[in-house]
């Protein structure tokens, strides 16, 4: 080990990866808000990484605690819906920019492009309906799990170097 | 590779950080795409009619866009291999034979 690249020195490696955790699972909470606003998008993303990043974490630090795998669980299905939720987005968004493309072009419509039009619409109504079925579960899936200690489980592993609750 | 910012010496380790950051993000940039192919192909094959052409029409320009990113992934990992992080990270990272005596 060299020069340490930051002015925060830390005893070991296991006191930096808990350090790191720390502000992880912190910015987990920070994003917590965004679950109930559909119209937040982008912070549903980033709560999206950082789901992965403190998974990550907790894969490195839980060797052998109770509840771990219940805990490690938990993340992955919220990691599963949003990464759905986030697919979803972008094929919507695909067929948005092109319907926009289709609109703004300057040659007449012809039979063509309103049979392309028509199956773009279709399809961005079923990605819709998708996204809202999605977005449901995942709202259900996260209350249910705070409701159950997630919150507390994360803290005391994370800060005090408990054992996951879950 | 975060955590490494904080044990090694930024002087070799941080233009491997860099070099592991951008390649990451060229293969994410394929891998993405990748990954929307595969969906618009399920998607496909449970529509029809006109929808089902609707995203026949996507994949088509998704297939263009795959292709050309492939090919500036392949180009920047030719750049990586010129350069001198790969030398500076064997000296540092040297790899040992494993018990079968091969290479990991």
């Amino acid at each position: 080990m060299t020069t340490p690249a930051s002015d925060t020195m830390h005893e070991s490696p296991d006191d930096l990866a808990r350090h790191l955790l720390a502000k992880r699972v912190a910015a987990m909470f920070g994003l917590a808000p965004a679950v109930h606003d559909p119209a937040n998008i982008p912070a549903l993303h980033r709560l999206r990484i950082a789901c992965k990043q403190v998974r990550y974490g907790l894969e490195m630090q839980l060797d052998g605690s109770p509840g771990k795998d219940s805990l490690l669980d938990t993340l992955g299905r919220f990691q599963t819906l949003l990464g759905d939720i986030h697919d979803i987005e972008i094929r919507r968004d695909l067929v948005r920019a092109e319907r926009a493309r289709i609109a703004g072009q300057s040659k007449p419509r012809n039979q063509k492009r309103e049979r392309l039009d028509t199956g773009l619409q279709a399809y961005e109504a079923r990605l819709n309906g998708r996204l809202i079925r999605t977005r449901a579960e995942f709202v259900r899936t996260w209350d249910h799990a705070f409701a159950n200690g997630l919150r507390e489980s994360l803290v005391s592993v994370t800060f005090h170097g408990g054992t996951a609750r879950q | 590779m975060d955590i490494g910012q904080h044990m090694y010496d930024p002087a070799w380790f941080k233009p491997l950080h860099v070099a592991a950051r951008d390649l990451t993000r060229t293969l994410g940039d394929v891998r993405d795409l990748e990954v929307l192919m595969e969906h618009l192909e399920q998607d496909r094959d449970n529509a029809d009619g006109v929808e089902r052409e609707a995203i026949d029409h996507l994949l088509a320009g998704v297939r263009k866009h795959h292709e050309a990113a492939f090919a500036l992934s392949v180009g920047e990992l030719a750049a990586l291999l010129q350069s001198a992080v790969p030398k500076s990270t064997a000296r540092h990272f040297p790899v040992t034979p494993d018990k079968e005596g091969g290479g990991r």
